[in-house]
């Protein structure tokens, strides 16, 4: 009886909780007609168009920045001599972070059969591609010539030098474009029973026959299915470990180095669970708007918002184990070195970053504790917001705390980012909403074909 | 009221005194053996990698039922009271814990007055690394630990008598909590019980380490213990081939994760080359430990990893509960692997010990897990997530059927 | 729509379904009925259709375990190449074999190569892409990928009679049956 009760309890709470993650007025006929309208119908929000007149300025500006950059060089950069890495590696690591939790959603969730991740991994997979296409960027500028940038490449050449294998900067070429075309692969091939549909539905004939082109003549036969299937589920098996090891390789830049500060061993754990972190918040700093302008309510319910949360609290406390092992190992070690690194970063020139670092990733998420909270699409959005600055923030403090003030006291500085390390990390920022908003226009943002697979069944029969 | 039945009671029973038996034979074996060559080091070193055995496992049994509790799915739930009987345990091992108390001397180097007096590095480490401080810790994380045991079983059990819902969200609400207290407690205690066997080394990832080499010797024991109590009601309805594919790929994660603990410490200090972080490896790869560290990592990991691979081998408990052994095994390996060699300097050696010690300690804890299940219904039939197991599992087999 | 006699380039008889069950029935009649060259087509993957038709086994794990240890040994051998033989270097007194600093990059290799064995794979043992089939011509047959299912019993089956199959397939209770044309 009291089960009942509870179940009735809950159905008052949020109406879309009553039939799992997808709201009643939902089945096959409905979904793809809901999710692949958005693609093909004329009528777009007005907000669209508005976002793409605000976000193409932003990313001319980030053009501008690129052009001036290669024209000057990083001088141009706030960069001095201890603190030869300064935004461009922060906003490197900050970006491919936020990849992350793409992969994560679609693959991990995959093979641990969370079927809630059906209706946000496409978009969280997209966020994934366009993330790392904005890290990319940084390292390669960085090298200041970045016509150059393919010597990072095992090439044979007539000087028959090759890549330094025991540096980590070679593993995170190779670890960043695996991840790149692995999450590629995996993201084309998740969408290809969707274009199909979209093949199928589109009224004009160019449109039927460009996503014909994409989609590669799929017809969901069976004895397809089947291959299509097992291949899927292998790649989510890749993707996890391959998750786990790039920003690990990242962590490893660090890690390897004997600068206090970067040199520990919690680091590759520690970089993945922070890289979640900032990557859920993601998520959730875009669904929150587009399930609010597009309608989707019923397809990322409330439902989805608070395990997201959940998660987000959960990798927030990983990171926060991760800052717990670096101060008490910074004194247990003896070392100086370690001792001063941490007790600068808690009261140096860098003091008020670290103390807001610790506000936005440590204090601020604590309110996720309340169901309430989870579940107010509001103060999830406030709280995403305030950890992705806070995930920036900690990439700030390792990099330039430790290198601004390293083993030699003559040699400490103070670094601050230039108006163009600014406007080339904005510009990225809208690099990436431009290409979302450009993904969720013309590509089902939600997978109908695995949306499909968890309505219940009984909605697609004709009495019902 | 029984809560099992006979012929299983009677199984349990015959098991439990066996485990007894051996278990305080081996280990007043080792003892004997000890006083007999003059090697009492040598035996409270068998004996901290026997107990960091039975302790890891009782305590990743907890953080099991607690992850349970918060994430719900099916894997948890046929396990549930084997993972309660793993961590009713917790008061026992404290009293286990006497021997390492008096072996402090044998294993501690920091103990030793006369050293820290000429150490510099130990003498700033004298006020977290001094005896008191010490114990109190080890009592102040079992206070922790046996407190959220007792809660967590009772209310369990309760639920068994009284069918109450709210007592599973009671149990959720500590659990949020108790999974990042049980992180940090078990990970101070991995540094208090195991890193400072070597004071001077240090490593931010260790406690993470340990819980994850403890996290597969839980999942291999829950297989073995699942493997055997498949063929006994209620179990035998729910334990299907997938849930068996469930812990294998937990498994089969565990071990992964084992090997990027180990890869990513190794390659760091490695990397580095700093003299205050590589002696721990340079001990381990020299005077004969390196074919030890070789043939850790070639089976722990990669003959575990290629193994657990396979789907079928997965689904069949037969053939899953022998690579669970094996894992087993292979953990006792590798906590003497983590223990061993900051004693032994000379190269390696190993002695009737340090296999009789743990083996013998595993078994008179084991008496007490198994005292423990016996007493109680095998699943927890008043949960509220019972019902809806039940449902799947059924509709699973009566598809399979069909097909 | 053909007229005249039967063609002797007839593909096979489609018929459409409009649930899940219905076409899970009729597709275990059929293959009671002994026809054996079926497919069918679904919006989505339906396990009980694979339990009918035995589609559970496939050499995709194959092809993909193949990749990856192709990309395992040439991501070692490419490093030690570089390091030991091809332009040997001392850095920082670490051998030139310094296999552990190796192993990131080899495990990068083995997922690359590993992924593209299954997209390449995918696509091979599918026959795609084809970008045009013989079934696009059913008008109907585009609901295949949106909410309807489609039986197809193909022309080579030695059961297969036309006009007698087109009737197997209309006591299936479908919503259409078509002739798909070779």
């Amino acid at each position: 009886m009291s089960q009942q009760d509870q179940a009735v309890d809950i159905e008052k709470v949020d109406k879309y909780t009553g039939d799992g993650f997808v709201a009643p007025e939902y089945n096959n006929t409905t979904v793809t007609q809901k999710i692949s309208n958005i693609v093909l119908r004329a009528d777009t929000p007005w907000g669209w168009y508005l976002a793409v007149a605000v976000l193409l300025p932003v990313v001319g500006m980030l053009g501008i920045s690129i052009t001036w950059l290669v024209l000057i060089g990083t001088g141009v950069w706030g960069l001095n001599v201890p603190v030869g890495w300064g935004f461009a590696i922060i906003n490197f690591v900050w970006w491919i972070g936020i990849g992350h939790a793409g992969t994560l959603i679609s693959a991990i969730l995959h093979l641990m059969r969370q079927d809630w991740r059906n209706s946000i991994n496409r978009f969280a997979e997209a966020m994934t591609i366009f993330a790392v296409m904005c890290a990319v960027m940084f390292p390669l500028l960085h090298v200041g010539r970045p016509w150059l940038a393919y010597w990072l490449l095992p090439l044979p050449n007539t000087m028959s030098l090759w890549p330094q294998w025991r540096s980590p900067l070679v593993w995170d070429v190779f670890a960043v474009s695996t991840y790149f075309t692995v999450s590629l692969i995996f993201w084309y091939m998740g969408m290809i029973p969707d274009l199909g549909t979209l093949r199928d539905r589109a009224k004009h004939p160019v449109v039927a026959r460009i996503y014909g082109i994409f989609a590669m003549g799929w017809r969901g036969a069976s004895s397809h299915w089947a291959r299509y299937e097992k291949a899927y589920l292998i790649l989510a098996g890749l993707s996890t470990p391959l998750v786990l090891s790039v920003h690990s390789i990242v962590s490893l830049d660090f890690a390897v180095s004997l600068i206090p500060g970067w040199h520990t061993t919690v680091f590759p754990p520690y970089f993945v669970a922070g890289a979640i972190y900032a990557g859920f918040a993601m998520v959730l700093t875009l669904t929150i708007p587009v399930r609010h302008w597009f309608g989707l309510q019923g397809l990322i319910t409330t439902r989805h918002l608070e395990n997201m949360g959940k998660v987000t609290l959960a990798t927030g406390f990983i990171v926060v184990y991760g800052y717990a092992m670096e101060a008490f190992i910074s004194w247990y070690s003896a070392s100086p070195y370690e001792g001063f690194m941490m007790w600068n970063r808690m009261t140096g020139q860098y003091a008020p970053v670290y103390w807001a670092l610790i506000f936005c990733n440590a204090v601020s998420i604590q309110i996720l504790w309340w169901k309430r909270a989870r579940r107010s699409p509001l103060v999830l959005f406030i709280v995403s917001l305030i950890v992705g600055v806070g995930m920036w923030l900690e990439r700030f403090v390792i990099v330039v705390t430790s290198l601004a003030n390293d083993y030699m006291p003559s040699s400490w500085d103070y670094y601050a980012g230039t108006i163009w390390d600014w406007s080339l990390y904005i510009g990225t920022i809208g690099f990436f909403l431009f290409m979302m908003c450009l993904f969720i226009r013309f590509l089902p943002m939600i997978p109908m074909s695995e949306m499909k697979m968890i309505i219940p069944k009984h909605r697609n029969k004709k009495d019902a | 009221m029984t809560a099992i039945s006979s012929n299983l009671l009677a199984q349990l029973n015959s098991i439990q005194s066996r485990a007894l038996t051996i278990g305080v034979i081996l280990v007043l074996g080792g003892l004997l053996y000890a006083f007999a060559t003059g090697a009492m080091s040598g035996f409270y070193q068998a004996y901290l990698v026997g107990y960091m055995i039975c302790a890891g496992i009782a305590l990743v049994c907890m953080a099991f039922t607690m992850l349970h509790h918060l994430i719900g799915g099916r894997w948890g739930f046929v396990i549930q009271r084997l993972l309660e009987a793993g961590m009713s345990t917790l008061p026992v091992l404290l009293v286990l814990f006497i021997p390492i108390v008096l072996g402090m001397h044998d294993l501690y180097h920091w103990t030793h007055a006369e050293v820290v007096a000429v150490d510099p590095i130990l003498q700033h480490k004298e006020s977290y690394l001094n005896v008191p401080f010490f114990l109190v810790r080890t009592v102040f994380y079992f206070a922790i630990w046996i407190t959220a045991a007792f809660l967590l079983i009772r209310w369990s059990t309760s639920q068994d008598a009284s069918g109450d819902p709210g007592l599973t969200d009671k149990m959720r609400n500590i659990c949020g909590p108790g999974v990042v207290v049980f992180a940090l407690t078990m990970t101070f205690a991995s540094f208090d019980w195991v890193m400072s066997t070597d004071p001077h080394w240090f490593s931010t990832l260790y406690g993470v380490m340990m819980i994850v080499n403890a996290g597969g010797a839980t999942l291999s024991s829950i297989i073995i213990m699942m493997t055997w109590l498949r063929k006994h009601e209620p179990i035998s309805k729910l334990a299907d081939a997938d849930r068996f594919h469930d812990w294998g790929k937990l498994l089969l994660a565990f071990t992964l994760l084992w090997f990027y603990m180990m890869l990513s410490q190794f390659l760091i200090i490695w990397a580095a080359n700093l003299p205050e972080e590589n002696p721990w490896y340079v001990h381990r790869v020299h005077g004969g430990w390196e074919v030890l560290s070789v043939v850790l990592v070639l089976c722990r990991f990669v003959i575990a990893f290629f193994l657990l691979l396979s789907i079928p081998r997965k689904r069949d408990p037969r053939r899953l509960v022998r690579v669970a052994w094996f894992i087993l095994v292979m953990h006792l390996v590798d906590i003497f692997w983590h223990v061993a060699p900051n004693f032994r300097l000379d190269g390696f050696s190993v002695s009737v010990m340090d296999v009789m010690v743990p083996v013998g300690l595993f078994g008179i804890w084991f008496f007490f897990v198994l005292n423990r299940l016996k007493r109680y219904p095998l699943i927890p039939q008043k949960d509220p997530r019972f019902e809806e197991l039940v449902a799947s599992v059924s509709k699973a087999q009566v598809s399979k059927a069909k097909a | 729509m053909n007229h005249g006699p039967a063609r002797p380039e007839l593909r096979g008889l489609v018929a459409e379904f409009e649930n899940e069950e219905a076409i899970v029935e009729a597709t275990q009649k059929t293959v009671d009925a002994g026809y054996h060259h079926i497919e069918t087509y679904t919006p989505y993957p339906l396990d009980e259709l694979l339990d009918i038709q035995h589609l559970h086994k496939n050499k995709v794990a194959l092809v993909i375990l193949i990749g990856g240890l192709t990309g395992c040994t040439v991501g070692f051998f490419m490093q030690w190449f570089a390091s030991v033989i091809h332009y040997p270097i001392n850095v920082g007194g670490r051998p030139l074999n310094s296999w552990p600093a190796f192993i990131p990059v080899m495990f990068e290799c083995t997922v690359l190569f590993a992924s593209f064995a299954a997209l390449i794979g995918m696509m091979v043992m599918n026959k795609l892409p084809r970008p045009n089939h013989p079934l696009f011509d059913i008008e109907r047959f585009r609901y295949a990928t949106q909410d309807r299912f489609f039986l197809c019993i193909e022309a080579e089956d030695p059961y297969f009679e036309k006009d007698a199959t087109r009737q197997f397939l209309e006591e299936l209770n479908p919503h259409e049956v078509n002739e798909v044309e070779a």
